[in-house]
């Protein structure tokens, strides 16, 4: 019964959010307070009505009801309580209740922290919101409603795909899927602005910055857990594969970073107004292409839902989206004309542009990568997939840029700079460039792409490190200790040396890039037990082997004595399980991990006597790609906490309005 | 019981969407200014003036602008905001409370940066 009242709760929801739609927008337009009021409050009552679906679907999992077809598909007896967390949203039909439910809090949120501060702005915003709601809600209502009965009662389900059953997946799927979501927020508020015809002032700046941290810092940390996953467990070595569904969260990604920048030049300058929304709109877009690949849509990829019709419907969404769009910005476009102009190549907003363009371009090349496989199903009735070669050669270079860029702008003043005062700024970070490449170089450094890549990373380093010390000696003069005044300096401009910090984040994670993707030493062994082997610094023997049968699965752990020189490391195990049910079979690397290098080892099929083929990696500076996480994590809330203390009061031009009752 | 759970969770929603129309007065518009009238260019063009001041301040506080381009800088947006002062048409009064909020505003960037107080006179440079 619980679960029938979960599928009832379905359509009411789709049926209020629809109305919340019509409501806060014909509210807003016809200037008619009470229905604009009645949309929001009934959008705030979508996420209560949608906990009873999500209770009821997580009840049948507990309970083992497999008369429930999601549940039965994606369970079974043998499945530990705990995943029934990441079966909820192992299968289509599943997860998009789940990014619904999110969704619906995320709009919530937005629209809650929007309707004092913008008054005008929000019901058009709701209303946008509750589009996109309907939308997930009718496709899950009427394709994919994860509380559909069988006609018929299995004694058992099929279970859990066995790829999934990993700790990071408790993480990275979520997270991901409320990213790409979540970007959802801040198109809305842009968007909203601009229905409200307020787009040409900068009211809606403030939040729509603060949404767009927040859907950058999910996008980020989505992929970061996605690139561990796919290094953990999907035992080839490396963490990212340039696959569709990889490139999929990726291409907002990178339109958001350029939001999250640009953003920032019309709160300071009032300029780059319509570029603003183009970069979110873009976003969207991608984000909602992400989401098209992802279900069902026709680019073949390792790990989308299988093909089928409902991706067509999310196409189908997204360029209605982008018609409608373009429609708003078309009808808006004279209003967000800034009256400021770009007063030299040298500063702070052309490092922005520049900075921007160069996101763009990777995005739309990860694009064309991406879809390239229909174009040419189209046009030349074969499939040719664009591999890692590709991005690679094309999105490296744009990267690389990008670092540089990320050292040099937030040096450079906003407005202008003449080049003597630039190279004032940049001096430190340039020498300390010049002086880790001829460090690199002494010690035998010789692959000029990595020294480059490496030397912009030095210039990004230096730049920060370099305004911190002149900030804390500043204090430190006035009677503050230096910890207490670097403290005090990270806190009194948050936005700024929270943004420092994330950039030191980014650089953490490209020296993972840059020292796997130029110094990964790979090799095979084929190894009885007994056995010894050597590979970049490391020994390890094959010691023993152990084989366990559970009831889904045949699991084999081969365990080895690991050795740096004369030093024993300990003992690592590495696993193969086989799952008789999915026909596949799962593996587990064993990893070593250090800020120096990875030792990575994962087996391929064991014969009886325990022999394999074992694949070895040594895979230089990885670590700082993970510890990269917790960095962006506290940089991006320092970006965005408030202020400790009282704020001066906002100067405004005493601008007279009247308060009317409509 | 089924019944009584999908009657429950009918009535919630339209209990929230009802309840607008019910109480009186539920929310209240302001007359908005059109974004294309002369008082909104001004607001704008205010606004971006106490922001470019702000930076300014900010950037010369971190050491990022000289004592040269930081004169120009500021003397160019508070020419800016006492053209946007005057064309309103603002009381004595009101101009002289505008130009002590921007002190504030102003000293605020530079103690949360430098860590104390400028020194007096500086401050003066404001109005």
């Amino acid at each position: 019964m619980f679960v029938d009242a979960g599928y009832v709760a379905l359509p009411i929801a789709m049926i209020v959010s629809g109305y919340a739609v019509l409501a806060s927008i014909l509210g807003a337009w016809q200037r008619v307070p009470a229905l604009a009021l009645s949309g929001r409050y009934g959008l705030y009552t979508v996420p209560a009505i949608l906990a009873v679906s999500t209770a009821a679907l997580v009840y049948a999992f507990v309970s083992h009801d497999f008369s429930v077809k999601y549940v039965a598909e994606n369970s079974n007896l043998a499945m530990r309580p705990s995943y029934t967390w990441v079966a909820f949203y192992a299968g289509n039909a599943g997860s998009l209740l789940f990014i619904a439910i999110v969704f619906s809090l995320l709009a919530v949120g937005a629209v809650a922290s929007m309707a004092k501060r913008l008054p005008y702005t929000s019901p058009y915003a709701a209303g946008l919101m509750a589009v996109f709601l309907t939308f997930l809600l009718g496709v899950i209502v009427f394709l994919a409603n994860p509380l559909e009965r069988l006609d018929f009662v299995p004694m058992d389900g099929r279970g859990i795909n066995p790829l999934l059953v990993h700790f990071g997946m408790f993480i990275h799927p979520p997270v991901q899927m409320t990213g790409l979501v979540s970007v959802a927020v801040p198109f809305s508020i842009a968007m909203g602005a601009m229905l409200a015809r307020r787009g040409g002032r900068d009211e809606w700046v403030d939040l729509g910055r603060v949404w767009g941290m927040v859907s950058w810092l999910l996008l980020t940390v989505g992929l970061l857990l996605g690139s561990w996953w796919a290094y953990t467990i999907l035992g080839w070595g490396g963490y990212w594969a340039w696959d569709p569904v990889e490139n999929s969260a990726l291409m907002p990604w990178l339109a958001m970073t350029a939001f999250v920048h640009s953003i920032m030049v019309q709160k300071r300058r009032g300029m780059f107004r319509m570029w603003n929304i183009i970069l979110i709109s873009t976003a969207f877009f991608l984000a909602q292409m992400g989401m098209f690949i992802n279900r069902g849509g026709p680019v073949p990829s390792v790990h989308s839902f299988a093909q089928s019709t409902m991706g067509w419907l999310f196409l189908a969404f997204m360029v209605a989206t982008l018609l409608g769009s373009l429609a708003a910005f078309a009808w808006r476009v004279p209003t967000l004309r800034s009256r400021e102009r770009l007063d030299s190549a040298l500063s702070r907003e052309s490092a922005f542009l520049i900075q921007n363009a160069l996101f763009l371009t990777a995005a739309f090349v990860t694009l064309w990568g991406t879809v390239f496989p229909v174009f040419s199903e189209v046009s030349q009735g074969v499939t040719i997939t664009v591999g890692e070669p590709f991005f690679n050669r094309v999105n490296g270079p744009i990267l690389l840029a990008i670092v540089v860029m990320m050292g040099i702008g937030p040096l450079l003043p906003w407005r202008r700079a003449s080049w003597s005062k630039a190279f004032s700024l940049l001096k430190y970070p340039l020498a300390a460039a010049g002086g880790l490449t001829l460090i690199l170089a002494v010690a035998g450094v010789r692959e000029p792409l990595s020294l480059l890549a490496l030397a912009a990373c030095a210039v990004v380093v230096a730049g920060i490190v370099h305004e911190w010390i002149r900030g804390v000696l500043s204090r430190h003069r006035r009677g503050e200790s230096y910890p207490y005044a670097f403290i005090r300096l990270l806190s009194g401009n948050r936005p700024r040396y929270g943004g420092y910090v994330v950039h030191l984040a980014i650089i953490m994670l490209a020296l993972g890039v840059i020292g796997s993707s130029f110094y990964s030493v790979q090799r095979d062994f084929t190894m009885g037990i007994g056995d010894s082997a050597s590979i970049g610094g490391y020994t390890f023997k094959y010691v023993d082997i152990e084989r366990t049968s559970y009831a889904d699965r045949e699991e084999i752990i081969a365990y080895f004595d690991l050795y740096e020189g004369d030093s024993h490391l300990g003992v690592v195990g590495t696993q193969r399980s086989i799952y008789p049910d999915f026909q596949v079979g799962a593996t587990r690397a064993a990893i070593r991990s250090t800020p120096l290098k990875d030792f990575y080892i994962v087996p391929s099929e064991f014969a009886d006597d325990g022999r394999a083929v074992f694949r070895v990696y040594v895979n230089p500076l990885v670590w700082w790609m993970w510890a990269s996480g917790p960095v962006l994590l506290l940089g991006t809330m320092l970006a965005l906490s408030p202020r400790r203390g009282p704020a001066p009061a906002r100067v405004s031009i005493p601008i007279r309005t009247r308060a009317v009752r409509i | 019981m089924l019944v009584l759970i999908v009657v429950l969770l009918a009535l919630l929603p339209a209990a929230a969407i009802l309840y607008p129309f019910l109480k009186k007065g539920a929310g209240a518009y302001y007359e908005d200014e059109d974004e294309t009238s002369t008082a909104a260019e001004l607001s704008r063009r205010w606004d971006s003036a106490i922001a470019g001041l702000r930076n300014t301040e900010l950037e010369h506080a971190i050491g990022s602008l000289d004592e040269q381009s930081y004169a120009l800088l500021r003397e160019q947006y508070m020419t800016e905001a006492a053209l946007i002062m005057k064309t309103m048409d603002l009381e004595e009064e009101q101009e002289q409370a505008l130009r002590d909020q921007m002190d504030t505003q102003a000293r605020d960037v530079r103690s949360r940066i430098l860590g104390h107080e400028s020194p007096p006179g500086e401050a003066d440079r404001c109005g």
